[in-house]
């Protein structure tokens, strides 16, 4: 407690015999920061607490000076007899307080405040310093389960001088289970292997601690000398296994692949016809053979249609049914064409025209203002959440409201007219184009902001150049350091059901990729083969890793973060829509799509279906509709059991359960039929049994028999999940 | 009151046999501590304490007291450290406090409304001098023939001349401890007032000549002060922010407190008459604004609806509604009479408290309805004037009235004055400086910060 008060008084109290002048910013501020004041639940929440507010994270201080020194006719201070002062007699619960005691009497916070006040209220010090960085150490370190360890965080200034502020900063650990850290940035080490990261931060930065807790039992070299290793993939996740003491589950079954695979990579059920073939298909080669065909499918594009178009399809209630018709139409037919993924951004993001008659106008007409513009764009394709910094400094990044109005600039000089929006009829056109002017101001400061990208230098824009053609060359550039990083990582996620950073869209300093080295691979692999989405998908399916099975050994049990086995997943909607269909043999009808059409090919996500929704779509109500709930649900589990529309569909005339009981195959064939159309693979001996003992019971039809199997394998965790 | 006290006293049959020094002590520890939360309005956990019926009457967790038996008594026992619940919630009270409280338990609690209802005074431990850095205008005050301005920056109060195009510094007031947050003319101009914390001065108005310093009773900072329009009284206005404010009358002729109202539950920030003299009204960090007869003081009324500090109030040249504005940046309307809220508006793009207001008619127009002109000072620097004001029911803040900004002040303004004889508008900034504006908006004069 008392280590870094010596440095502290230093510092802060070198002027009490009244030579420097405090800075209200730098000496004031952070007290008030450190002892809760400025805190969201106290004098920082919207409106302030009892009519005294301050700013949130201190991101507006000289409104907090004028609150303090000025506020209701300078009630909170009392510069003659500075004791008497509200600000102190409330902060130390000398006087009713319902904060409770927050500076202890006679503590050096409540000497520097006093001095503060007493020195007449200065805004600066007699040389005023601006904070420019903070530095935590150590950064990183391994350590033993349970150990501890003190952080220092020195602030550093303008002026070159530094400050220990380990006594003023706030901290946090984004996982409580690895690490946790007290008020003085104590960090004790919990019980288990991983790495944890803690945030520090003072004033308006952020730094942070990484403490990496190596497993307790290594494995021997020895246990990943026979591990199979296909590409660079392998290497680089087996490299950190051996670190965390991991060991890769087995592979899966060739049935297990080919499900998993086509599922994840065209979002369907392998038929029976094809899962027979593959099975029987001896050659060495097969599974790249399968890889590729898959690739080449033609319904791939409208699988990854649906995923990409959560990301940047807007509300047909919002901007219209039209130009969401459009924007869906034009994402499918760059998918269909395999464009780079870097070609489909830059055209998405420079877009110019008529809502009517261009898709990617769209985004305009729904993200109207720069703001929104360039915190969607940050988001989805940066991977970067900046919302907070909207209104304050982001809690636990770097990021300011600097940053976000400077990034929203780059929109900030688009023109429109025609129709604006008018939901739930947004029925007129509205035209979208760029045009010299217009500019986006700091709404604190009222300062006109020139367009800087993330962690970027402010660039000089010709007036007769398109802003946002300088983001995307910026965006484009080799080593971006957000802009691959951020789809090899969304895709990486969808192929395995976690991301290497998870969430996917969350890339920040306090939430770590599981595997730096890994990620970095991959996004320098997917720019240098240019910006080929199937190319990063043939690479990821082609590694021993993704072909892993979902057993966990004993050493993974517990770990869902490093890919040592595949993790199972509920299939998403409309793939879990087009596998009954496809499995029931009965195809669904969608409106305004022609017979035979799949889920997967509607266009839009409000689309009428009890099963779409029962199984989860975008939520446009939520703050971002690019995520889904990925959860089972007992409503999913009793829709599956009881709906009356699956029924129909095992019943059907001209359905799979109708032509199996209608064929002359006999019960053992037809089970076998049925367990290849859902599993991919042939029944056990044991369920062989079971199953076609349903066709010999009392008064039970062949087609009875066929749908009652049909309905128990739909209802397994076999089918709805991937695995 | 005492004549009922008694009464209820003799009714519980409870004879009041502590001395009054038993009694003053417990009650200012019971004040202090317990009374923000088991008052009058608050009553947590079913338990007042305001008055000596409520406190017998107990709580929700059964009687406070058990007869004077102090040890038994729960209104003693939560208070010691490990109790369980513990008041006051957040503190441990000394053991000094807690055996005053159980003597006068043990006395059988004598009551003494006056302490109870008086603020809390307390005692500056140290004195400084006020850093002459530290200069915002504390209070202003144009006098009634317009010739001369009191600006209070800091300790001192600087009397400047208006009388001629150009203005001049003149007199010098000093002697206050705390900077000057009050000041105010008597209607003929004979004296000046002005206070700081704890003590109220009087001035001669000619030649600046003290005539006397009034501590009476005075707890805290006084506020504001104002003169009746007959100048037979002063009435100041003492402030111990977010505890209380009482206003004390005072008589211009010996000087004497002639009465002392608890006024409000926090700070008074201002304090304005009716054109007929007859009302007074104190607007309250408590947020809310109360009505007074200033024939026999009596409380005339409650204006409640403002969300935080009401920093202003001004009433209408004919005494039937009256302005309010404050930390909630609106400005509000009501009818005196009903006193029901008739519009309310606010300038939408500032945030900022509204700390001074003037209600006068339009200039142009002839006494004809709707020629109001409210003219408001901003903790932004702008005066405002709005007009065309729309009554509207309810509570919805639809914007009741037209907005014209006039040009800033150097810096956020702190107070106001204005002068119907000279027609100007006298601003006063948090930087020192004081801003003139004519009856139109024009910026005629400025004066530095010292």
């Amino acid at each position: 407690m008392r280590r870094n008060l010596s440095i502290y008084l230093l510092f802060a109290l070198s002027v009490a015999g009244g030579a420097a002048d405090l800075s209200f910013r730098n000496d004031v501020l952070p007290i008030l920061a450190r002892a809760g004041c400025a805190a969201g639940s106290c004098h920082a929440k919207a409106g302030g607490q009892n009519g005294f507010q301050l700013s949130i994270f201190a991101y507006d201080p000289a409104s907090d000076y004028r609150e303090i020194v000025h506020g209701a006719r300078g009630r909170r201070v009392f510069p003659a007899a500075p004791d008497e002062s509200l600000l102190l007699l409330k902060a130390t619960q000398s006087m009713d307080h319902e904060g409770g005691r927050r500076i202890e009497p006679g503590s050096d916070f409540h000497r520097v405040l006093r001095e503060w006040i007493a020195q007449g209220l200065p805004w600066a010090a007699t040389n005023e310093v601006s904070l420019t960085r903070i530095e935590v150490s150590p950064g990183t370190g391994r350590y033993g389960r349970g150990a501890e360890l003190e952080l220092k965080v020195t602030a550093h200034y303008s002026d070159d001088s530094t400050r220990d502020v380990t006594r003023l900063a706030e901290y946090r650990s984004n996982d409580e289970a690895m690490a946790i850290v007290d008020h003085d940035g104590r960090v004790t080490l919990g019980g288990q292997s991983g790495e944890g990261v803690i945030i520090v931060r003072y004033m308006d930065q952020v730094g942070n601690a990484r403490v990496t807790v190596p497993g307790e039992r290594r494995l021997p070299d020895s246990a990943y000398a026979g591990l199979p290793i296909r590409n660079e993939i392998d290497k680089l996740v087996y490299a950190r296994h051996r670190e965390l003491g991991l060991l890769a589950s087995g592979e899966c079954s060739d049935s297990e692949f080919l499900r998993r695979a086509s599922l994840d990579a065209v979002g369907k059920l392998p038929t029976p016809e094809v899962a027979r073939d593959y099975l029987l298909d001896f050659s060495a080669d097969k599974r790249a053979k399968l890889i590729d065909e898959l690739l080449a499918d033609p319904d791939w594009a409208d699988h990854w249609a649906v995923k990409f178009g959560d990301l940047i399809r807007p509300n047909t209630q919002r901007v219209g049914v039209k130009p969401v018709y459009l924007l869906d139409g034009w994402l499918r037919r760059r998918l269909r064409e395999n464009v780079p993924y870097d070609a489909l951004v830059k055209e998405l993001l420079t877009a110019s025209g008529s809502t009517h008659q261009y898709g990617p106008v769209a985004f305009f007409r729904d993200k109207r203002e720069p703001a929104t513009a360039g915190a969607f764009v940050s988001r989805i394709f940066l991977g970067v959440r900046l919302d907070c910094a909207q209104c304050h400094h982001h809690p636990s990044e770097k990021w300011g409201q600097d940053d976000y109005y400077r990034f929203a600039a780059f929109f900030g000089s688009m023109k429109r007219k025609g129709q604006g929006i008018s939901a739930p009829i947004s029925g007129e056109p509205e035209y979208w184009w760029w045009e010299p002017g217009g500019t986006v101001r700091h709404p604190v400061t009222d300062e006109v902001m020139p367009p800087r990208p993330l962690d970027g230098v402010a660039v000089e824009i010709p007036t007769e150049k398109d802003p946002r053609s300088v983001l995307i060359d910026w965006m484009l550039t080799p080593d971006n350091p957000f802009f691959a990083k951020a789809i090899v990582n969304r895709v990486w996620g969808e192929f395995f059901g976690v991301g290497i950073v998870e969430p996917v869209d969350d890339f920040r300093e306090s939430n770590p990729p599981s595997n730096d080295t890994l990620l970095d691979w991959l996004a320098r692999d997917f720019v240098e083969n240019g910006y080929d989405l199937k190319h990063l998908m043939r690479r990821i399916l082609r590694s021993n890793v993704y072909g892993l099975s979902s057993m966990p050994n004993e050493t993974n049990a517990a770990d869902r973060r490093n890919n040592a086995r595949s993790l199972r997943r509920r299939l998403p909607a409309e793939v879990m829509a087009d596998a009954v269909a496809s499995f029931t043999g009965t195809p669904e009808k969608w409106d305004g799509l022609p017979p035979g059409a799949r889920a997967v090919q509607t266009w839009n996500t409000r689309m009428s279906s009890t099963f779409l929704d029962t199984f989860g779509r975008p939520d446009f109500s939520a703050e971002c509709p690019c995520e889904r709930d990925p959860a089972p649900t007992i409503v999913q589990s009793l829709h599956l059991m009881n709906s009356d529309e699956l029924q129909s569909r095992l019943s059907a005339a001209d359905g799979r359960a109708a032509a199996l009981a209608a064929g002359d195959a006999g019960p053992e064939e037809i089970v076998r039929q049925i367990y290849l159309a859902a599993y991919a693979r042939p029944p056990t001996v044991d369920e062989l049994r079971v199953a076609s003992g349903a066709f010999s019971g009392d008064g039970v039809s062949r087609q009875g028999a066929i749908e009652d199997i049909m309905w128990a394998l739909i209802n397994s965790a076999e089918f709805v999940f991937n695995h | 009151m005492k004549i009922v006290c008694a009464l209820l006293l003799f009714a519980v049959g409870i004879p009041e046999i502590g001395t009054a020094g038993v009694s003053e002590s417990a009650l200012t520890v019971l004040r202090d501590n317990c009374l923000r939360c088991h008052g009058e309005d608050k009553r947590k956990g079913g338990l007042a304490l305001h008055t000596r019926e409520a406190m017998l009457l107990g709580g929700d967790s059964g009687p406070a007291l058990e007869g004077t038996d102090s040890a038994q008594s729960l209104l003693i026992r939560v208070l010691s450290a490990g109790a369980d619940p513990h008041m006051p919630p957040k503190k441990q009270l000394g053991d000094d406090e807690i055996e005053i409280l159980a003597a006068w338990v043990r006395a059988g609690t004598p009551w003494n409304d006056e302490t109870l209802r008086s603020l809390p005074a307390r005692a500056v431990g140290q004195w400084k001098s006020v850093p002459t850095r530290f200069h915002p205008v504390g209070a202003l005050a144009i006098s009634p023939d317009a010739k001369r301005l009191a600006v209070a920056r800091g300790p001192g109060v600087e009397l400047f001349d208006l009388s001629e195009k150009e203005v001049k510094a003149g007199v010098m007031l000093s002697g206050h401890r705390d900077s000057v947050r009050a000041l105010a003319w008597s209607p003929d101009g004979a004296y000046l007032a002005s206070a700081g914390y704890g003590l109220i001065r009087v001035w001669r108005g000619t030649d600046g000549a003290e005539v006397k310093q009034i501590r009476d009773g005075i707890a805290g900072r006084v506020t504001k002060l104002v003169f009746t329009r007959d100048g037979k009284n002063l009435v100041a206005a003492d402030s111990v922010a977010s505890v209380g404010s009482q206003l004390h009358v005072i008589a211009s002729g010996d000087w004497s407190v002639i009465q002392r109202i608890p006024a409000h539950k926090d700070a008074v920030y201002d304090l304005t008459l009716s054109a007929d003299g007859k009302l007074l009204a104190s607007a309250s960090a408590d947020r809310l604004v109360k009505l007074w007869s200033t024939a026999d003081w009596s409380a005339r009324g409650v204006l409640e609806g403002h969300t935080d500090y009401v920093m202003s109030a001004a009433f209408d040249p004919a005494g039937e509604r009256i302005a309010t504005g404050g930390a909630d940046a609106s400005i509000k309307v009501w009818n005196v009479a009903t006193r029901k809220q008739v519009c309310t508006f606010s300038d939408r793009k500032s945030e900022l408290a509204v700390v001074g207001l003037h209600w006068r008619r339009d200039p142009g127009a002839k006494n004809k309805p709707g020629d109001d002109w409210i003219i408001s000072a901003g903790e932004d620097g702008t005066p405002r004037l709005f007009t065309d004001l729309v009554a509207h029911e309810g509570g919805e803040r639809s914007n009741g009235a037209k907005m014209k900004a006039w040009p800033k002040a150097e810096a956020g303004l702190a107070v106001m004055d204005w002068s119907e004889a000279a027609d100007r508008l006298i601003g006063g900034d948090v930087s020192g400086g004081v801003t003139i504006w004519d009856g139109r908006g024009k910026v005629v004069n400025r004066i530095g910060a010292p």
